[in-house]
């Protein structure tokens, strides 16, 4: 059923209000879905023609590939029924699914809201502290299948004609909901704003006539800075928001992007990461991508919900975490991996080849390794740790700190006494190693690989001088004895 | 073109907000029942968002002969529940305005050493009466909380309803536009105080939208003839 008159609507409790609408609980209506649906009375109404076709939507994909439609339908609160009044033409409003109960979080005082986005975005510590919910870690490859379900919803959503594609706009923390119970999966909100895009396949200039140029009501902070005020978005403003969703979900922190990318300036992002990603081997696709995203230097060149995909899947592999891509496809109705992505195809080469022909984004993403927090607590009752505190060790300072102290001291060590030679060369033998240690842990480290491998080669040429000079000596000590 | 570094430790300044409300005898019986049913819902509303609750920081100053904290500048999150405000005497606006000033400099230097930027704050001046301290007390008291030389001087937007003065709020406001709002002559407080504190709430989270664009804006309620008022970080 496309359009229902409102007068066989019996409206229940309001749900939310917004600059859009209002939202009301449906406690009865003409159809079966009433039970689990809302309906959302629009401010100003519209064409019934542009909701139509929202309406519609979901049938006609669902015609040329249906688990795309399953897609759509089971991550978003897709417009099921246009609501019309006396006016035959004018809509004014539209029956939407109800969010499922899966993305509602109740706080610890007992108040149930909905798992925005916000919560990823901010820091985990202080949304426990505040509400007693506990959000994954920043890095988890929970946030990164999160993310991985919402490119794999504007996959279904950017379509290659002749299909249609999905403008949503507005993607922002207030939009995007989130759950990863029973599997990690997105539920995006105000579909109903969308619009269709059909037409030639280009990014910016595809708004295909007046109805379609409105202007959406965007979320500060979560806007595309390429959209000025009042114009209507792109499917490339969707990408962009897909990218920042990425660096702020995963990151747990916001990333205030937009001011200095309004004002010209080139931002450099260090993303954070736990130390656990020092085993993972590093990811130059994904941090281009990231930058590719967010960029205003190439906005058309922007990647596609469908590279985002591919790579995410790539990295929920290299997490050791691909039973969560598999649950997220399998949440979405579609099993298939993200489309066009071949295994064995060297997709960095073919980014970096076409990263060469368009200007250098004005974002840098860099990841680093989150700096070890210093531990509260130590091994008091140790072999050896005696010496080290009767010597003066720093009890705040940490069990690894307080170990390295005894070491690098040296038995017997005091304050204010002479070393030994013992000693000398125990401090001598500390630093070769922690020089070794260092420019082994960057190179493995993403993002300080390039100079944890200068480092190392600089370390490698010192040994080789060093080993030369040793077996000079040698030489220069052993040649008489062997008569030369 | 200039670089900006962005890490995970980059915060938006926070926009602080104090309420300023009349609890003089003039309030006594519904208006302050009224205000008391209300707090909750600023927490609610402010709080139990994360969005919302990481800009703003909130504190609630009352006033009636002297001046008192009793919601010290926090962040709404991290409260369990709100304060109840009761009646006291007389309406020295000359005390709100010298305690506010004090309060503001105290919790700015305190969120400095915290490590927090700040916007500039803004004062919701609520009250139902006229000042019962002499004229030029209270205005040398709000001059010194106006003082542009003292550079965390806050924006004031000033309600009133029952016997308030539209001319007295206004110089509150300091004759400023779309600053000062009285309710219609004659309107039950009943009606009125749900009204200003659901205005205020809606005021304060508009306002914390703006925070997270980097412009950030004072956000008055959804009142005839308000309009959003543009507001800068303090050094």
């Amino acid at each position: 059923m496309n359009e229902v008159r409102v007068s066989a609507l019996r409206l229940g409790q309001l749900v939310a209000e917004g600059g859009e609408g209002r939202v009301f609980e449906l406690s009865a209506g003409p159809t079966e879905l009433a039970a689990r649906s809302v309906y959302k009375q629009l401010r100003c109404p519209r064409p019934l023609a542009e909701l139509s076709s929202l309406v519609a939507f979901p049938s006609l994909l669902a015609s040329r590939a249906s688990p795309l439609a399953a897609r759509v339908l089971s991550a978003s609160a897709w417009p099921v029924s246009s609501v019309v009044g006396d006016d035959p033409l004018v809509a004014l409003g539209t029956v939407m699914s109800r969010a499922p109960a899966e993305f509602w979080l109740r706080h610890r005082d007992g108040t149930k809201r909905l798992s925005t986005l916000s919560y990823l975005a901010t820091d985990p510590e202080r949304i426990a502290v505040a509400y007693g919910v506990l959000m994954p870690p920043p890095g988890a490859a929970e946030r990164v299948a999160l993310v991985y379900a919402l490119a794999r919803l504007l996959e279904a959503w950017q379509n290659e004609p002749p299909l249609p594609r999905v403008v949503h706009g507005d993607l922002s923390a207030k939009n995007v909901l989130w759950s990863l119970q029973p599997a990690p999966a997105v539920y995006v909100l105000d579909c109903d704003g969308a619009s269709l895009r059909c037409g030639a396949d280009t990014m910016v200039d595809e708004v295909p006539d007046s109805a379609e140029r409105r202007p959406r009501a965007t979320t500060p902070n979560w806007d595309d800075p390429a959209i000025a005020p009042g114009a209507p978005p792109t499917r490339a403003s969707d990408r962009y928001m897909l990218g920042i969703t990425f660096l702020r979900v995963v990151g747990a922190a916001h990333f205030p992007l937009q001011g200095p990318q309004r004002s010209a300036e080139h931002v450099n992002v260090d993303l954070e990461l736990p130390r656990s990603w020092r085993k993972v081997p590093d990811l130059p696709v994904l941090w281009e991508l990231c930058e590719r995203s967010l960029s205003l230097a190439d906005v058309e060149g922007r990647p596609s919900p469908g590279e985002w995909a591919a790579e995410l899947e790539h990295v929920l592999d290299v997490l050791a975490a691909p039973a969560l891509g598999a649950a997220v496809r399998e949440a979405q109705g579609d099993p298939r991996p993200a489309i066009g992505a071949s295994p064995g195809v060297d997709r960095g080469e073919a980014t970096r080849l076409e990263a060469a022909m368009v200007p250098a984004p004005d974002v840098t993403v860099r990841p680093v390794l989150r700096r070890r927090a210093p531990s509260t607590w130590q091994l008091i009752s140790g072999p050896g740790l005696g010496a080290g505190l009767a010597a003066g060790g720093d009890v705040l300072g940490g069990g690894g700190a307080a170990r390295a102290g005894s070491w690098w001291a040296g038995r017997g060590a005091a304050a204010g006494v002479p070393l030994t030679r013992r000693q000398v060369m125990r401090r001598l033998l500390a630093t070769w190693g922690g020089a070794h240690r260092l420019a082994v842990g960057w190179a493995r480290s993403p993002g300080r690989r390039v100079s944890g491998l200068r480092r190392l080669a600089g370390v490698l040429v010192l040994d080789f001088a060093g080993a030369c000079v040793v077996l000079f000596i040698f030489a220069m000590l052993v040649s008489p004895w062997i008569g030369l | 073109m200039a670089t900006q570094y962005l890490g995970t430790e980059e915060r938006y300044a926070v926009f602080p907000f104090y309420l300023c409300l009349d609890v003089s005898q003039s309030m006594s019986g519904e208006p302050i029942a009224q205000v008391n049913a209300e707090l909750p819902q600023i927490r609610s509303s402010v709080g139990q968002d994360p969005a919302v609750a990481e800009v703003i920081r909130f504190g609630v100053v009352t006033f009636s002969e002297g001046a008192r904290t009793v919601l010290p500048l926090v962040d709404l999150a991290l409260v369990e529940s709100m304060p109840t405000v009761e009646v006291e005497g007389r309406t020295s606006y000359s005390a709100a305005f010298d305690h506010l000033r004090r309060v503001i400099e105290a919790d700015y230097h305190a969120g400095r050493l915290a490590g927090e930027r700040w916007y500039r704050p803004a004062v919701l001046f609520v009250s139902d009466g006229r000042p019962t301290d002499p004229e030029e007390r209270w205005l040398e008291a709000h001059r010194r909380l106006t003082d542009p030389a003292w550079r965390r001087h806050p924006n004031i937007l000033a309600f009133g309803f029952g016997e308030a003065v539209p001319e007295i709020l206004a110089t509150v406001a300091e004759n400023k536009p779309n600053r000062a709002y009285v309710a219609a002559e004659g309107a039950a407080p009943s009606a009125v105080v749900p009204e200003l504190m659901a205005g205020l709430v809606q005021s304060i989270v508009s306002s914390s939208a703006s925070a997270y664009t980097g412009s950030p804006q004072l956000v008055p309620p959804q009142l005839p003839n308000m309009q959003p008022i543009p507001v800068d970080e303090l050094e």
